[in-house]
């Protein structure tokens, strides 16, 4: 009785709350759960339930395979603003269903913060799990990898009759939920090189030996294909797997699909998409099709090429111990002139007071390159920045302080150089902020 | 030539630690790092080493590598007395007291000093520490699991935010040139002063990039030195 009462003013809350463009609000979705703590559990669900979760990636993902299914012509609801905890899925659920709890749409695809699997996932009863990666996140968040996993595998051994789709080149994340269903979407060696040996690897010793692992390649960070000498633990199979790149397209398993990014980490997000479209039923052909229609979303990156200059704009999550060193290596295969701006503080004007440890997490060195002509720091903690890439070997006559993220575009040289825009991802306003203003001063001066 | 020996990195590469000695060798050319793997015997059980370093180890591994110490510390004990210089940030000083519990299961540890330490995974310590060693101020990120108490011998007086126990104004031990604390991260490079006094233990007075390790210090101190400044980690902090 109390679920049903809660349901209907929920609903009309919602309907109101629509009239006034707050659809993005979850307020509504944390009062279900207060006053009904099992409200998410008692919704009535849609045929196809999928959870998304992950360290880095999610959003994307979700964005990503929402509307695949929708251009499948499912009717298919997601949190596309980006929600992630209970508040949210009950949000997002509360557009599935009718006042009278009637299931109304044939997918729903929640993201899921990787620390409430345990809570989220036997509420929503996932068919399938999507687990992007695990690894380091911001001191103030989720600590180091073994916590996490800890967390996500008590999470997922909750609600058994989920598939768990698993990328077997994560030697982390491949290792959750013993006793699930589990699918494995790996990867060939499909480059010449191998990632960066930085400081952004988390699994440098066997979990079973100790021993150091070896690898005979890395795609980044310690995804890849790896192997320890002394007792032979190393990847899971897996039953996709991507075999290299034709032209636009990737190959997986023989398939071609076509290629939403060429950035590896996006790659990989892809492929488990793939994975789990095969999973769900779909042709290949069809999956190809439906990856032509999606792009990343445009809060992630952006690009323009405005009177003869090209201007990146790339976000990674803030504060984040591997995100900007994935950003970093993707920038450098660029060999092109570039200015760089950093713009990575979550506020301004406040004062330095941003945790800093992410900053030595990350590979700072890979900018100490002659191709980057000048990096022009913004945020509260400029000053550490510029100690760090002091540290990386970069000469501080590249680098230029600038507090106020308003004003770097004026200290952009306006030449043959490329610009990458560096953004934290909460803050991609930003980023297309120094994008309009680069642009404004180009109008006036080209 | 001062040597500085780094134990077990690869459990600990995390919260920027490793760099605490990378930043010491940056700073002087008279530095020498050796990394030690835990498959190595360390080089100072058969060599003369200026100076230690332990940083954070991932929780799960710090029973392993405390397994792996237990056969050294005759050869710790005496280095600590030959007051060869050892740091340990984060967790690792759980392993040099009486014993760490978890669980209500108590596991002897080295046994080197007089505290103990209590861990519970259900309760995470995430914030700012502001406080003295001598008359040298700290600044610092705690993030960890633990308590630890019984402290005879204080590393730093805190300021603001907690000591190691969660209670007290007392973090960390320091006895000869043992240097220990919960702290962590980019301990040193967010420290100078603290850096440059190590450094000046080893006999070396100058220190490159202190000129701009000590702007970005003097501004983070700033800002913890105000009235709305905020200790505890946040959304934004």
């Amino acid at each position: 009785m109390l679920f049903h009462l809660v349901l209907f003013f929920a609903k009309i809350w919602a309907f109101f709350y629509d009239r006034l463009k707050k659809h993005e609000s979850d307020f509504i979705g944390l009062v279900c759960y207060k006053l009904c703590p099992d409200f998410l559990e008692r919704m009535a669900k849609p045929r196809i339930k999928i959870l998304i979760t992950g360290t880095n990636g999610k959003t994307s993902t979700t964005h990503l395979v929402a509307n695949m299914l929708r251009n499948a012509g499912l009717k298919t609801e997601y949190s596309y603003w980006g929600s992630n905890l209970m508040a949210g899925h009950i949000k997002t659920m509360l557009d599935c269903v009718t006042i009278t709890n009637k299931c109304k749409v044939d997918a729903c695809v929640l993201e899921c913060d990787e620390m409430m699997m345990a809570t989220s996932l036997p509420a929503f009863k996932a068919d399938y799990v999507l687990i992007t990666n695990i690894c380091r996140d911001s001191i103030r968040r989720n600590a180091y990898p073994d916590y996490i996993y800890g967390k996500m595998d008590r999470g997922v051994a909750k609600y058994l009759d989920t598939t768990l789709i698993l990328h077997a080149n994560d030697p982390i994340s491949s290792g959750l939920g013993k006793d699930n269903k589990k699918v494995f979407i790996g990867a060939e060696k499909i480059y010449d090189h191998s990632a960066y040996a930085g400081f952004s690897n988390e699994f440098r010793t066997c979990p079973v030996c100790n021993s150091e692992i070896e690898y005979d390649f890395r795609h980044y960070r310690h995804v890849g294909h790896f192997r320890c000498p002394e007792c032979g633990f190393t990847n899971h199979e897996a039953k996709y797997m991507w075999e290299g790149i034709e032209g636009d397209n990737l190959v997986l398993n023989g398939d071609k699909y076509h290629i939403i990014s060429d950035d590896i980490f996006n790659l990989y997000n892809e492929i488990m998409i793939i994975g789990l479209f095969r999973e769900l039923g779909f042709e290949p052909a069809k999956i190809d099709e439906l990856l032509k229609g999606v792009q990343i979303p445009k809060s992630r990156e952006g690009f323009d090429s405005y009177k003869g200059i090209d201007i990146y704009r790339k976000c990674g999550k803030g504060q984040n111990g591997t995100a900007p060193s994935i950003i970093f290596e993707s920038i450098m295969k660029n060999k092109n002139k570039k200015e760089l701006v950093l713009i990575m503080d979550a506020e301004i004007g406040r004062g330095a007071q941003a945790t800093m440890t992410w900053l030595y997490d990350n590979d700072f060195e890979l900018l100490n390159d002659d191709s980057v002509q000048k990096i022009i720091i913004t945020g509260d903690n400029t000053l550490d920045y510029k100690l760090r890439l002091l540290l990386a070997g970069i000469p501080e006559e590249k680098l230029v302080v600038c507090e106020d993220y308003k004003e770097a575009h004026r200290y952009l040289t306006l030449d043959d150089s490329d610009i990458y825009l560096i953004v934290d991802i909460d803050y991609s306003a930003w980023g297309i902020e120094v994008a309009e203003n680069t642009m404004k001063r180009l109008d006036k001066e080209k | 030539m001062k040597t500085i020996e780094v134990l077990y990195s690869e459990f600990g590469n995390m919260y920027g630690e490793v760099y605490n000695a990378m930043f010491l060798e940056k700073s002087s050319d008279e530095i020498k790092l050796i990394y030690t793997k835990f498959n190595d015997v360390p080089y100072f059980m058969n060599n003369d080493v200026d100076m230690v370093y332990i940083s954070y180890i991932r929780d799960p591994k710090i029973y392993t590598v405390l397994e792996k110490l237990r056969t050294y510390k005759d050869r710790i004990k005496e280095l600590i007395e030959k007051d060869v210089i050892f740091l340990l940030t984060g967790n690792s000083l759980e392993m040099f007291g009486q014993y760490i519990e978890e669980d209500g299961v108590k596991t002897e540890a080295l046994g080197l000093f007089d505290y103990y330490v209590e861990k519970d995974f259900d309760v995470k310590y995430a914030s700012w520490v502001r406080g003295y060693f001598e008359d040298i101020e700290i600044i610092a990120h705690r993030n960890q699991f633990s308590k630890c108490f019984n402290i005879k011998q204080p590393f730093i007086r805190v300021e603001n935010g907690s000591g190691s126990d969660m209670e007290t104004n007392v973090e960390g031990i320091r006895y000869k040139n043992f240097y220990a604390t919960y702290l962590l991260g980019p301990f040193l490079i967010m420290n100078p002063l603290f850096a440059k006094y190590l450094l000046g233990l080893m006999g070396i007075e100058e220190m490159r990039f202190e000129k701009s390790a000590m702007e970005a210090y003097d501004k983070r101190m700033e800002y913890f030195h105000r009235k709305d400044a905020r200790f505890i980690m946040d959304f934004y902090g």
